[in-house]
């Protein structure tokens, strides 16, 4: 087994050190921030309005074949997109751009019944319960009926 | 008298260049007028909303006809019937404004209380609405609204109002989410369809055409980049109401619930000249979408 050596307890930093640390600090900004402008100067083309890009609010510019390239790339990728878009729906992948919308017809929809007005329906099919607030109410075939015929509309509570 | 003759000449320059501008708005009024989703509210709250609404047309209408007149045309979405949007009219009592149609989608036999509408000051050479064509391999919901409107000298105008199928994922599927955008382009390939039947109907002239509406989509989000619904209108030939501006001043549907901010509720619009003025009013607490307005000319 092998013995572990052990860790040598750190030295107090002295003010010279701090001093050093701070100006290497200081100076890696410095690097940085003058890479950065020399990389987005050189990137910049004749007028320096053209391959504009944003990116998180900082305006990079990028050289123009690069942006065009790009641009392209994107198109097509959108493209294939909608492609396979289309073909996991329709079955010859195009859209329906002959297919002409189908007019609406205006038939009546409000049932007349006979009978006291409760405030209450039942839908003679499902035996749902509607109450006067619900967009079933006397919209859908059934009769007026009391408060606790049914079953409750989900919607409307009945 | 030659200061005269050009005063007089000014003054008619000045006449021709307003006559037959048109202030459009959209806006999805979230189950108008009763705010919750297929059930009718109280009486009095009803009644609240719809003075409510009527009142944002009204300030609206009057900020964009502020320097002098125009037509106006209102798509809205999300109404419950025919009598909401006369109710609605009365409320905002405007001269001249009517009811050109309201649609009558169905859930079966059952009409649904998010129908689009269109009113306009303008005279009407047709108007009626239409379900998005069945087998194409998917059911889209709703359709759209539609009206030739009769713009004097500078020839009709078509108008749709349209509210496209929204971004529910129940599943959270890629697949849920692609046909949602599916269902989108369709509806957009069948309005350009339309478009193309109508300015064949008038070869004689450039068609006006306005298509307005919430189009759950946006053309700046990353969520919709591969989406074509826009941009097959803006290869039509379509501009949009939002062009040029930044995505902070164009937030038609304030982000809730975490979701961020969005631009769902567009005008696009192809023949007229350029938009004068354009903004953005605010729908809140009335609808989670704002009231979008310009005057084109």
């Amino acid at each position: 087994m092998q013995s572990l050596t052990p860790i040598e307890p750190m030295k107090p930093m002295t003010n010279d050190d701090y001093n050093w640390r701070k100006f290497c600090g200081l100076m890696s900004v410095m690097i940085v921030f003058a890479a950065s402008c020399l990389f987005l100067g050189c990137g910049r083309s004749g007028d320096g309005s053209e391959g504009g890009t944003s990116a998180g609010g900082v305006e990079v510019v990028v050289g123009s074949e690069t942006y065009v390239a790009l641009r392209a790339e994107n198109e097509a990728l959108r493209r294939e997109n909608q492609l396979l878009r289309r073909e996991l729906i329709s079955k010859n992948g195009r859209l329906p751009d002959a297919v002409l919308p189908e007019k609406g017809k205006d038939s009546g929809s409000v049932v007349e019944a006979e009978g006291e007005d409760t405030g209450y329906w039942l839908a003679t099919n499902s035996k749902v319960r509607h109450n006067k607030r619900c967009r079933n109410y006397r919209k859908v075939k059934g009769r007026p009926c009391g408060p606790n015929e049914g079953r409750p509309c989900k919607m409307c509570g009945g | 008298m030659v200061k005269r003759a050009l005063l007089v000449c000014c003054a008619l320059a000045w006449i021709s260049s307003v006559f037959g501008d048109v202030v459009v708005a959209t806006w999805n009024m979230k189950w108008f007028p009763s705010g919750i989703a297929n059930l009718r509210n109280e009486d009095g709250v009803e009644k609240q909303t719809i003075a409510s609404a009527g009142r944002l047309l009204q300030n609206a209408f009057k900020e964009q006809t502020r320097k002098s007149g125009a037509d106006l045309v209102v798509l809205a979405q999300e109404v419950r019937d025919a009598e909401a949007m006369t109710n609605y009219i009365n409320a905002a009592g405007i001269n001249g404004l009517k009811v050109v149609s309201v649609s009558n989608f169905k859930d079966g036999d059952v009409p649904l209380w998010q129908q689009v509408a269109i009113l306009s000051t303008l005279p009407v050479l047709d108007a009626g609405y239409a379900t998005w064509a069945k087998g194409i391999g998917v059911s889209i919901p709703r359709g759209f609204v539609y009206a030739l409107l009769d713009g004097g000298d500078d020839g009709p105008i078509a108008c749709f109002s349209l509210h496209l199928k929204s971004n529910l994922n129940l599943s959270g599927s890629e697949v849920e989410s692609q046909k949602n955008m599916y269902k989108r382009e369709a509806a957009a390939a069948q309005i350009l369809a339309v478009v193309r039947k109508m300015r064949d109907a008038f070869p004689e002239r450039e068609l006006r055409v306005i298509v307005g509406g919430d189009f759950n989509t946006s053309d700046d989000s990353l969520e919709f980049v591969s989406e074509a619904t826009l941009r097959s209108f803006y290869g039509a030939h379509f501009r949009s109401c939002f062009r040029d501006l930044k995505k902070s001043q164009k937030i038609t549907h304030p982000g809730t619930n975490g979701f961020p901010d969005a631009t769902f509720d567009y005008i696009l619009y192809r023949g007229f000249e350029r938009i004068v003025n354009r903004k953005i009013y605010p729908g809140a607490p009335l609808s989670d979408h704002n009231l979008v307005a310009l005057r084109l000319r």
